[in-house]
């Protein structure tokens, strides 16, 4: 090998080394939370920092609780069962690419209802909290479909998705005065004219 | 020999420098930029602030159930024109409306009218609808779209209860003159913006 040559060969070796350095692959995490306390408090804190997801939740309890104590118990017990079991279908499915116009429909419904303060069977509180849990805990789970702690994730927003619609409905359960119970129907009215604002946003 | 080894530390260290690093797609930033733009549209103009609290000094004046089927009605009906200022849909004399629902709220304050409660409740929600058209057809791209609709519904509903929580005075003698006195000033208010419309 001559002296001229052994640079250019250095050179394209560097070359080579540099392109392999920059395409080394990382773990993208686009719509996961990352706390570094494990997957299921991983699954919490995502939760927690998903507005969209707490709203409706939140109008789903408000509703139950103004309805009373059969139909808060159970949406109480049906959310986080249908969040789960559909979390799990999500998971399967893989990413979904969900319009936020769709994302507007839950916050609509159940925020229109509880402004309207509508009597209706418990049966039609359990539909709407099994509907709410497909869509929302099927929306979860399939961000995780990528992820290797996917279930410990799901398992563990579940259980916040538990205590937040035992809070809310009980809260709004033991609002016995007149005022207290129009404050939920504004919180309602609030929730759906949000939902109707988002829809706008969506279609856009 | 020194010098090819510091060449390729530099070429090792300008490759590191640009590799890729983790994609943070959508982890939620400038949320709470977004609540704030949300919340300070709807109180940043006065024509709008002072018909949202005409709303609740109306309904304070009118007693059960206006007092709380107002501030209900009116979020929803002015979402409903905000969606239609998202969509684009032409709506012409927006400024008109907003300036007259001030001038009008705040005669019915002024004057005490009483009308029956789907007259009034009809009457807020036309002008809603000029006011939602008028926020949803200025509503800023790139925002959070929740939590920009949630500052937004949630800046109005307190200016209603800002209103109301004046409009409690009513029960008092002195209290009924005030709230007509903040019923004059917003219809005064409506008034300079009607002018400024109609110029």
């Amino acid at each position: 090998m001559t002296k001229a040559a052994a640079p250019r060969k250095n050179h394209i070796r560097a070359g080579w080394a540099s392109f392999g350095i920059a395409t080394i692959p990382v773990e993208a995490s686009a719509h996961l939370v990352n706390t570094g306390l494990g997957p299921i408090y991983d699954g919490v804190a995502h939760f927690a920092m998903s507005p969209e997801v707490i709203l409706p939740i939140v109008a789903l309890g408000v509703l139950a609780g103004l309805r009373g104590l059969a139909h808060a118990r159970i949406a109480v017990l049906l959310l986080p069962v249908a969040w789960i079991a559909f979390g799990l279908v999500g998971m399967v499915l893989g990413p979904l690419a969900i319009n936020p116009a769709y994302e507007s429909l839950p916050l609509l419904i159940l925020g229109g209802l509880a402004a309207a303060d509508i009597r209706m069977p418990a049966w039609c509180v359990a539909l709407l909290a099994v509907l709410l849990g497909a869509f929302e805990g099927c929306n979860f789970g399939s961000a995780y479909a990528a992820g290797r702690d996917g279930v410990p994730a799901v398992i563990g927003s579940a259980g916040l998705v538990f205590v937040l619609i035992a809070l809310v409905s009980a809260a709004v359960l033991k609002a016995n005065w007149d005022w207290t119970r129009i404050a939920m129907r504004v919180a309602g009215s609030w929730t759906a004219a949000s939902g109707l604002l988002l829809l706008g946003w969506g279609l856009r | 020999m020194r010098r090819a080894f510091i060449r390729n530390t530099g070429l090792v260290g300008a490759s590191l420098l640009l590799s890729a690093s983790v994609a943070e797609a959508h982890v939620g930033t400038g949320g709470a930029s977004g609540f704030a733009a949300g919340f300070f549209h709807p109180i940043t103009g006065l024509d709008h602030v002072v018909a949202m609290i005409a709303v609740g000094l109306w309904g304070a004046q009118l007693g059960k159930p206006a007092i709380w089927m107002l501030p209900i009605t009116f979020p929803l009906v002015m979402a409903f024109g905000g969606f239609l200022g998202l969509l684009g849909l032409p709506m012409p004399g927006v400024e008109i409306g907003i300036a007259l629902s001030g001038v009008l709220l705040g005669a019915t304050v002024l004057t005490e009218t009483r009308p029956p409660l789907f007259a009034a409740a009809t009457l807020v929600g036309v002008f809603a609808i000029f006011h939602g058209y008028a926020h949803g057809a200025e509503l800023p791209l790139g925002q959070n779209a929740l939590l920009f609709s949630l500052g937004f519904v949630i800046a109005t509903g307190l200016l209603h209860a800002v209103g109301i929580v004046i409009g409690l005075l009513y029960q008092w003698p002195w209290g009924k003159i005030t709230v007509r006195a903040a019923g004059g000033a917003v219809g005064a208010v409506g008034a300079f913006f009607l002018w400024n419309a109609l110029a």
